[in-house]
């Protein structure tokens, strides 16, 4: 997987680095000994030279230890370089939408997100709201290919993070873009929230199966709980250029929530996304409400005990999922399909 | 001392040497909480004398937290409700001195962040989340030994720049109250793993001149408010009461209390005026349940 380790070439300094408040760059890279050789490593290392290094024996002595305080440490994250010896593939859940793809994977090479969306799960999943980001990448690439072999699948490969927004750093997206073009049997989903489509444009070309996927809220619901992303217009500026630039583009509107006036607040959405993706050219929309298992949501509510949305009583569904009443799902949903039936036909639209 | 605010930093310090000029520079008051050890107080802040060695870092450090603890939950009992901490709005800062491994002289008076902490004896590691750092204060790593070691051949195996006899001590006392991001290690470099002589009149500069360099800045940080709780106190007494008077189990508690928190975090009124009847019958008890969740707007959480 050598060929896949190359970089762009380009020497990007950090101000060029589309990293949100309020850490613009990491005070410490803790590292891994055995990972200290690997080139990602030597490359991330060069984007932050005056970080302190730290250097670890396992990332999980750091990560998953107990007494962290995700939102404490979320605050002023910081950033592990380790590798991954196992679980490189996992088998996608029931609860996320596969497109009609029966063989749907996704992996983890970063865990974390720079941003900080008041309803993520990953609070619920991980003990610590530092970055790990597995350098190993040519094993990744490895396993897919060796999955490749028992036949085609679906790759989600942007599902504990938002991968473009590190596109700056070391060229991940791009990387999978131009693996993908080479497996005939691979279709790759990179599911964003960031605006940072050139990153990935810089590196690597547009081809049908390299989906970006972005996901868009109500500028009002992105603003209160959206931390640290992008404003909705320049993820649509971004969605726009990719799609011109032939990628396919999905656009997810996910988590949905029924707030305020969000009958209103959704049809203003679709209608300045629609005013700027051509529907004839998109791929298609996915749409889900917000859901989340009974144990995240424990723990999302104790690192945000003052969290309105969290803590409301959310109710559990047929399978289990905590989420709003199924009569409100309902009606919510016959409302947006009506609406995005204004602008799609019925066959581009999936709900979770 | 009749106690105003809540303690929201601690010091731990194995000597008194050590624990002087931080007294001093805060200032605090010796306070007789808790036999055993000797303990400090200022206006928001308590320190703690423990003697040398893991085991007696760990029991004072104990000793201080459960003091704290206590003082701080009889003061403001509803900024606990709904945290991970046990005991929130708080730091703990062990200062103190430690060997510097690399023998190198040019260190020596000199105050380390530390961001790596390993227990010798079990090999266990631990790492601060480091959320301050000071100007002119570098990092290094520190393992914590039994005994005092001496001399180059006393190098082996220690893996780190300074070394001490309390840290990883500290660490256990503190993991029943507080998170990782709670705890805060600073070790001045006092000697080059040779036994010193006239320790006070070396030491006493360098003690002086850290406590100096820290001081303010950890008065700086106090001066900032701590997080606003979900509920105020009259929303945690009058919550609290409720449970008591109609006996709910834990499980019916936690219920009540997510409900209750709900409704205040939707920007919705408690009923505070409503105080249900006390001593009531199962059954009535269960109507009153049911009476409570109508209150809050809910009919089935
Ligand atoms: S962008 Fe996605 S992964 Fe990142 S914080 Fe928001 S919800 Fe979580």
């Amino acid at each position: 997987m050598a060929s896949y380790a190359k970089t762009s070439g380009r020497d990007e300094t950090l101000s060029s680095v589309i990293v949100p408040s309020p850490q613009r760059s990491f005070s410490h890279l803790y590292i891994e000994k055995e990972a200290l050789d690997e080139p990602d490593t030597k490359l991330l290392r060069k984007r932050f030279p005056k970080a302190t290094v730290v250097e670890i024996d396992r990332y999980t002595e750091l990560f998953n230890r107990s007494g962290q305080s995700f939102a404490a440490q979320k605050a002023v994250p910081k950033l592990i370089l380790a590798k991954k010896r196992e679980d490189l593939l996992y088998r996608g859940s029931p609860y996320t939408p596969n497109f009609g793809h029966r063989r749907f994977f996704y992996n983890a090479m970063i865990l974390n997100c720079l941003y900080n969306c008041e309803y993520c799960y990953l609070q619920g999943m991980y003990r610590s709201g530092n970055l790990v980001w597995f350098v190993n990448s040519g094993d990744f690439f490895q396993a897919v290919a060796e999955e490749l072999k028992k036949g085609p699948l679906y790759l989600c490969i942007s599902y504990d993070t938002d991968m473009l927004a590190f596109e700056n750093l070391l060229p991940l997206c791009a990387r999978w873009a131009e693996f993908s073009r080479k497996e005939p049997g691979l279709t790759i989903e990179l599911r964003t929230k960031s605006a940072n489509y050139r990153a990935l444009a810089r590196n690597a070309e547009a081809h049908e199966r390299f989906i970006l996927a972005w996901t868009l809220s109500p500028e009002a619901v992105s603003r209160r709980y959206e931390q640290g992303t992008p404003p909705i217009t320049q993820r649509l500026a971004s969605a726009r250029e990719a799609m011109e630039a032939g990628w396919p583009v999905r656009l997810c509107f996910d988590p949905v929530l029924l707030e305020g006036e969000w009958e209103e607040d959704y049809r203003q959405l679709f209608a300045e996304a629609f005013a700027q993706i051509d529907p004839k050219r998109l791929q298609d929309v996915s749409v889900g409400f917000f859901r989340s298992n009974r144990d995240f949501l424990k723990t999302m509510r104790r690192q945000r005990p003052d969290s309105a949305l969290l803590n409301r009583p959310w109710q559990a569904d047929a399978a289990k999922q905590l989420t709003y009443p199924t009569s409100e799902i309902e009606e919510a949903r016959a409302t947006l399909r009506s609406e995005l039936l204004r602008y799609l036909p019925e066959g581009k639209i999936h709900f979770a | 001392m009749v106690r105003k605010c809540p303690i929201r930093l601690g010091f731990v310090f194995a000597l008194m040497d050590e624990a002087r000029p931080f007294i001093r520079e805060w200032p605090m008051k010796p306070v007789h909480p808790l036999p055993g050890f000797s303990f400090f107080q200022g206006e928001d802040v308590a320190a703690v004398v423990t003697g040398m060695g893991s085991e007696r870092a760990s029991a004072g450090t104990t000793a201080l937290l459960s003091w704290i603890y206590t003082e701080n939950r009889a003061l403001a009992p509803h900024r606990f409700f709904g945290r991970t901490s046990r005991l929130p709005d708080f730091s703990l800062f062990n200062i103190g001195l430690a060997g510097r491994i690399d023998r190198n002289p040019e260190t020596l008076g000199q105050t380390f962040l530390i961001h790596r902490l390993r227990h010798q004896a079990t090999g266990e590691t631990f790492y601060p989340d480091l959320l301050y750092r000071w100007e002119g204060v570098p990092e290094a790593s520190l393992t914590t030994v039994a005994k005092p070691v001496f001399g180059d051949s006393a190098k082996e195996g220690l893996d780190a720049d300074l070394v001490d006899m309390e840290g990883s001590g500290i660490l256990i006392g503190a993991r029943a109250f507080l998170q990782n991001h709670q705890v805060h290690f600073y070790k001045i470099a006092s000697d080059l793993l040779s036994p010193m002589k006239n320790l006070r009149q070396t030491t006493g500069p360098w003690l002086q001149q850290s406590a100096r360099k820290l001081v303010p800045g950890l008065k700086r940080w106090l001066s900032q408010p701590p997080e606003s709780p979900p509920l105020t106190e009259a929303q945690f007494v009058w919550m609290h009461s409720v449970a008591e008077k109609l006996r709910f189990s834990f499980t019916r508690t936690k219920t009540w209390e997510q409900l209750c928190l709900s409704t205040v975090l939707q920007g919705k009124p408690l009923p505070l005026d409503y105080h249900p009847p006390a001593n009531l019958s199962k059954k009535d008890q269960h109507e009153q349940w049911h009476h409570m969740q109508k209150l809050l707007g809910v009919t089935k959480p």
